[in-house]
């Protein structure tokens, strides 16, 4: 079976055909689905399920952050939006 | 493997984000593993940030945000424990980032690195005044907790950093655990003894080793704190255990948020008691002096780093991952393991991680378990499993 990529899922649910999706009974791993399905500027907002936009099958090179020291804003509910907003990686979706 | 030119250009072209700030460079206790101490080079420090440091940092602060455009510049303060800076000092500090907030519009959300041990109420008014975010470094119940992280005269510290984890819960003061795994327990100990502090966010972290060193295995370990994981967020998303988070979105959305996941370059910037800046502090596992810079906050803007040859060394290393990576199905998610783990003596960081075979087995048990979680939803109610919906993909 090939890697599981949200790549791989975007495709697999074409196929489907229109309004499927990717959804699990776990609700951890529902809210994860949700966060990683969520454009980052729009992390920090609350948004309709019809805005998931499917990441890239490639790496985005961008900047991460430490993971020996926490940032995170008031805990909200999910779990990548539970932190501060407006970063670009990592303190919006990491702590 | 380097990223490819568009990519690099990307990042290359991003200014520093975020800054680990050491504000006291020795410690009150004697943890048996911590990497900072393992390069002697750090007692040629000063022992505490002055007013002078302070000052040019701040202002350094408020010119990169300004140079910038930033909307926002994390900072963690750090040590060795940061706490021995004072309390006073922190609270002029940060007031010196509200003002740098108030005049450029800029968030500086402030966190903190701490053992937890010197955590009083004074220091709990400070974190509360002025909104800072606390990570303290609890590796689960006393039996565990108290073999690596004692005091200097040998005692165990858990009763006094799980006391404070629990104020600073009961303060509702942000606060996240930081551990290092210790693969001869279980993790539901781990798991059970943060839900009766009350902590919710937290991470165990992969033990720190290098290529030339010999590391017990960890994946069994893992593979138990994944379902763990599974176990208490099955109903409602109620615990994040960073690493399991981190594992899953590296795996499913092909990146992680953090440094201690996936392919991503480590840009990390360091910042020193006497202002000189450095790479990632914990290369420092590598040996004496290896993020020594001449580079320093006087005479250099904050951005001026990413000329400096040892940060773009360490920066180019955490993308140029080893032939073995480079043929691993999951070398995105994976990312050729933690950077300091993929030094050795010979190769320098051209390796992949001491911990390759439990990182591989882990993503692979992880991979699975997912598959056998996820569905296709159609409108019209049907649901066809993962696996059925993928044959031979």
């Amino acid at each position: 079976m090939a890697l599981l990529t949200l790549k791989v899922m975007a495709g697999l649910l074409q196929l489907q055909g229109t309004g499927a999706q990717i959804q699990s009974d776990h609700q951890g791993l529902n809210a994860l689905l949700d966060d990683m399905q969520t454009p980052p500027n729009k992390q920090a907002q609350a948004r309709p399920a019809e805005e998931d936009s499917v990441l890239a099958d490639k790496p985005a090179v961008e900047q991460v952050y430490f993971r020996r020291g926490f940032v995170r804003a008031p805990y909200v509910g999910g779990f990548r939006r539970a932190y501060a907003p407006g970063f670009r990686r990592g303190f919006h979706r990491g702590w | 493997m380097s990223a490819d030119d568009h990519e690099r250009v990307d990042f290359r072209h991003q200014p520093i984000s975020q800054l680990l700030v050491k504000v006291a460079t020795r410690c009150n206790i004697d943890c048996s593993y911590c990497y900072w101490f393992r390069d002697a080079s750090v007692y040629d420090k000063p022992k505490l940030m002055n007013e002078r440091v302070r000052a040019q940092l701040l202002l350094r602060i408020e010119e990169h945000i300004v140079k910038h455009g930033l909307g926002d510049l994390p900072i963690v303060l750090h040590g060795g424990e940061p706490l021995l800076w004072g309390v006073e000092n922190f609270h002029r500090f940060a007031e010196g980032c509200e003002a740098i907030m108030d005049r450029t519009g800029a968030a500086i959300p402030i966190s903190i690195t701490t053992n937890g041990v010197l955590v009083d109420d004074a220091w709990m008014d400070c974190f509360e005044a002025h909104d800072m975010s606390v990570a303290i470094s609890l590796d689960g119940p006393e039996h565990i907790h108290d073999i690596h992280r004692r005091t200097f005269q040998g005692t165990g510290t858990h009763a006094a950093v799980a006391r404070a984890a629990r104020m600073l819960v009961a303060r509702n003061i942000r606060v996240s655990a930081l551990s290092v795994c210790n693969p001869a327990f279980p993790p539901q100990q781990y798991v059970d003894f943060f839900a009766s502090c009350g902590l919710d966010h937290y991470d165990i972290m992969i033990p720190d080793a290098t290529v030339d060193e010999t590391p017990a295995s960890v994946a069994a370990f893992y593979n138990g704190l994944f379902d763990a994981w599974l176990d208490v967020n099955r109903s409602k998303p109620s615990v994040d255990i960073r690493i399991v988070t981190d594992m899953i979105t590296a795996l499913l959305a092909n990146n992680a948020p953090t440094e201690g996941v996936g392919y991503q370059p480590v840009e990390l910037c360091t910042i020193m008691t006497d202002g000189t800046v450095e790479p990632h502090d914990v290369l420092r596992i590598a040996g004496n002096g290896v993020t020594q810079t001449r580079f320093n906050l006087f005479d250099h803007a904050l951005d001026d780093v990413r000329q400096e040859p040892r940060w773009i060394a360490a920066r180019d290393a955490s993308i140029n991952l080893a032939a073995k990576c480079r043929a691993c199905k999951f070398m995105n998610a994976c990312g050729g393991g933690y950077l300091p783990h993929r030094f050795s003596k010979v190769n320098g960081y051209d390796n992949p991680s001491v911990y390759c075979d439990d990182l591989y087995a882990m993503f692979e048990n992880m991979q699975s378990v997912l598959e056998s979680h996820l569905y296709v939803a159609k409108p019209g109610g049907e649901r066809i499993a993962l696996r059925d919906a993928l044959p031979g993909v």
